[in-house]
């Protein structure tokens, strides 16, 4: 980015709050979600670089570390340093960046930290102030902490993956990254807490985060309807599990789009749209014997949304009342005039990849506004700037590169 | 089982923090139950004429109908809030609303866009009352745009964020995720927005007003194949299960009824300690098509519980793990009952009931769950009372008149 300086961060909301990102996929989201908001956000890389720049999708035409589009749009608005933490040279210097930050995320196997002496136990008696944000599959304790995990291991284990796909057939997991992205947002919440305590009592502390917990949690209390009554949420396919119809996903001429017509309103105005005698039957005003019929009515809405296109079913469904909803791609969605209306779509540069335009806010500040600050870091882009910041000299520094530890 | 009820004030990182909580349904209430977990004063603030609507959902205790004092979901939602009832159709109702905004820190809702601006009760009133008062509205929306009118439910708006186009095998149709996870995308991701607030209030001493869409918020969760398309013009397919750089990625069939396990394998030595368990597998998998050795992986899983073959697969160093269902979540997984995952509230009918964990574990401030969801308006003598300082004859009037009910 053009701007670079230190006094784009002043109106941020977390302005001067200094964050030490060791986030993969999992907790990336997270860190995300921070730096939009003006922190000093560090994102560390071991020498040969993050794990997210050998994951897609990747830049059509480009190769290398800097092609990865899924490293790029997840480090916007972060500096970038290379550290060897196998080295007790790196380490000690990550002790003593930490020392001067408020914030640690990292998304390492339980112990990982502490076995090179920068786990929450050093660090914080370096610096009381530290919160320290761990994002794990399933947290720091308990029989299965050592366990392998991954993104669709998270939705297994967290109730999302058997509520998804066709019933009696084999479970499907949601994309995109779904229990990464909720782990990451969970965790900047927890530790957006921490920091208002940080600033209220001067103390840090360590927050354990684990994927299967973080999904369970958000299953529309799936658990607690079972508590109360042994129901078991079910796999529903492309419907939704209600008692009401038409409500659904539909296909249209062009893809899909969602329909909910529960309310009697809602009713009568899709039926009316769709004009076919066969639905203008009076019991169908009654929701149950819609929903008790539902194979008979869900085919003939088909052979008529199979007609349209999705976005004509969207824009003439909410004119008419009816809560219908075209399913969106990526691609869709960037050309959204709504979203672009609301500057969901920013422009950038960026050294390798060019100007570009990148999905950015997730939502409006009306005194620290989010903004592109600067593009994903290069490789080891920062490592003078951020060094130098601890008292690293430029003799030093070249040591440290020759040495391979940074 | 956590004894929240021994915390002390200090062991949550909101105390001290008020909210008037205009949220209903999940994808409100949400924001709030996670700020309330945390310690801060959360005032729901409802009227007859608009009352949460979860209130009058299950699932009952016992099959016992004790509407509108909330069933189990709406307690797991709005657990440790206060409940207090205001009609702000009304003047006086509005009179009372701006007090209370005048000694708040946030005043949350998901209304529908302009709802508070049609109250006169917008962030251009409200700032002027309390400077420092952060105000975050999470309508389905946003405040702008062309679309600030339309009626959304949580699964038109997963439609249109994007939730669906990408989930599903690539020969079929898009399936749907059996939860709106959009529901606490949003409110989670407010409550991050009004906390970060709260953080920049620390230094600058002014509050501010918060925009979030719920469709933009849930559609920035796929950034990565939204810039796909902006930087190559090409769109992600539906891939199912499958993923890049994997050998082995999907879920597979167990004894037992509905009952599935996924397998992950990347690394050569996970290929192998997988082979030195499953029968049949070729030394190289690059030598068989995917689906003869899916084939035999699912002929070694059909025979065994998801359970087992996810013990002996991790205890072998492999990837694995069950499909949970609720039941498993809530009877069967000794991994969470160590963790203390599910949070226990006293049910009115007074016996301890499930809610929703806290999905986080925080040393300094664990947070927790004091009471289960509030009667309705059980706390009005508190707020009206004690907070504005109005006499119980003037109480009960406006109990009387409707102005508080």
């Amino acid at each position: 980015m053009a701007d670079d300086s230190n006094n784009t961060y002043l109106n941020g909301a977390l302005s001067g709050v200094r964050v030490l990102d060791l986030t993969a996929v999992r907790g990336n989201f997270g860190a995300k979600l921070i730096a939009g908001l003006g922190a000093d956000v560090i994102k560390f890389e071991p020498p040969a670089g993050d794990e997210l720049r050998h994951i897609g999708p990747f830049a059509s035409g480009h190769e290398g570390p800097e092609a990865s589009l899924t490293f790029a749009v997840n480090n916007i608005n972060k500096r970038g340093v290379t550290l060897d933490f196998e080295s007790s040279e790196g380490q000690l210097l990550f002790r003593r960046l930490a020392a001067t930050s408020d914030i640690v995320l990292e998304t390492a196997d339980p112990g990982w930290m502490d076995e090179r002496g920068i786990g929450f136990k050093m660090l914080s008696a370096l610096n009381p102030r530290l919160i320290y944000t761990a994002i794990t599959p399933y947290g720091q304790t308990g029989p299965y902490a050592r366990y392998k995990g991954s993104e669709i291991s998270g939705q297994a284990m967290g109730g999302a993956m058997f509520m998804t796909g066709t019933p009696g057939a084999r479970p499907v997991r949601a994309s995109w990254l779904v229990s990464d992205k909720m782990s990451g947002y969970t965790a900047a919440a927890a530790t957006m807490f921490a920091l208002y305590h940080q600033r209220t009592t001067g103390r840090g502390q360590y927050i354990d985060v684990s994927t299967q917990e973080a999904v369970a949690a958000q299953m529309e209390s799936a658990p607690v309807l079972y508590w109360f009554a042994k129901t078991i949420r079910q796999r529903n396919g492309w419907r939704y599990p209600s008692t009401t119809c038409p409500a659904g996903i539909y296909p249209t001429k062009d893809g899909y789009a969602s329909i909910v017509a529960s309310k009697p309103h809602q009713w009568t105005g899709l039926r009316d749209w769709i004009n076919d005698e066969r639905l203008m039957e009076e019991r169908y005003m009654i929701e149950a014997n819609r929903f008790a019929e539902r194979d008979y009515i869900d085919p003939i809405v088909t052979e008529w949304t199979k007609t349209m296109l999705k976005a004509e079913l969207f824009h003439e469904g909410q004119r008419r009342g009816v809560p219908i909803g075209e399913s969106m791609t990526p691609a869709d969605i960037v050309h959204d005039v709504h979203l672009l209306q609301r500057g969901y779509i920013v422009s950038g540069e960026h050294p390798e990849l060019g100007e570009f335009q990148m999905p950015g806010a997730p939502f409006q500040m009306s005194g620290t506004p989010w903004r592109l600050r600067r593009s994903a870091p290069l490789l080891g882009e920062h490592n003078a700037e951020v060094y130098a910041e601890i008292g690293v000299t430029p003799a030093e520094l070249t040591d440290l590169k020759t040495r391979k530890v940074i | 089982m956590t004894d929240a009820a021994t915390l002390r004030p200090e062991q949550f990182a909101l105390t001290g923090i008020r909210v008037l909580d205009l949220t209903w349904v999940f994808a409100g209430s949400v924001a709030t139950r996670m700020l309330a977990d945390q310690g801060a004063e959360v005032i729901k603030l409802e009227s007859a004429r608009s009352m949460d609507p979860s209130r009058g959902g299950g699932p009952w205790l016992h099959g016992v109908n004790t509407a509108p004092d909330g069933g189990g979901t709406f307690s797991a939602l709005n657990r440790n809030k206060l409940s207090a009832t205001l009609n702000l159709k009304t003047p006086r109702g509005q009179e009372l609303f701006k007090q209370l905004v005048g000694i708040s820190d946030v005043l949350l809702n998901n209304y529908r866009a302009g709802t508070m601006k049609g109250f006169n009760l917008g962030w251009d009133v409200l700032q002027k009352l309390n400077p420092r008062l952060i105000m975050c509205e999470m309508s389905g929306m946003g405040q702008t745009g062309i679309y600030t009118k339309h009626v959304t439910y949580g699964q038109t708006l997963m439609a249109i964020a994007g939730c669906y186009e990408l989930t599903g095998d690539p020969e079929g149709g898009p399936v749907l995720p059996g939860y709106t996870y959009a529901d606490f995308a949003s409110p989670t991701i407010g409550a991050f927005a009004v906390a970060s607030a709260l953080v920049a209030r620390e230094k600058s001493g002014d509050g501010q007003y918060i925009d979030l869409s719920q469709f933009q918020v849930t559609a920035s969760l796929m950034a990565e194949p939204q810039f796909e398309a902006l930087v190559n013009g090409t769109i992600h397919a539906r891939v199912g299960n499958a993923a890049a750089s994997t050998m082995v990625h999907n879920a597979f069939r167990c004894d037992g009824d509905d009952a599935w396990a996924v397998i992950v394998v990347r690394t050569s030595e996970e290929w192998a300690a997988l082979r030195n368990q499953v029968p049949g597998l070729p030394k190289d998998p690059a030598n068989a098509p995917l689906t003869q050795i899916e084939k035999e992986i699912e002929a070694w899983t059909s025979t065994r519980s998801s359970q087992a073959v996810m013990e002996t697969l991790q205890d072998a160093g492999v990837e694995a793990a069950r499909v949970q269902n609720a039941r498993d979540m809530v009877d069967s997984d000794p991994h969470l009952v160590q963790r203390e995952f599910f949070a226990w509230y006293e049910h009115l009918l007074g016996e301890q009931a499930l809610a929703d964990g806290v999905p986080y574990k925080m040393s300094e401030t664990p947070g927790g769950v004091l009471r289960g969801g509030p009667a309705y308006g059980i706390h009005n003598d508190y707020v009206f009372g004690e907070l504005l300082g109005l006499p119980q004859g003037e109480i009960n009037a406006l109990r009387a008149s409707g102005v508080i009910g």
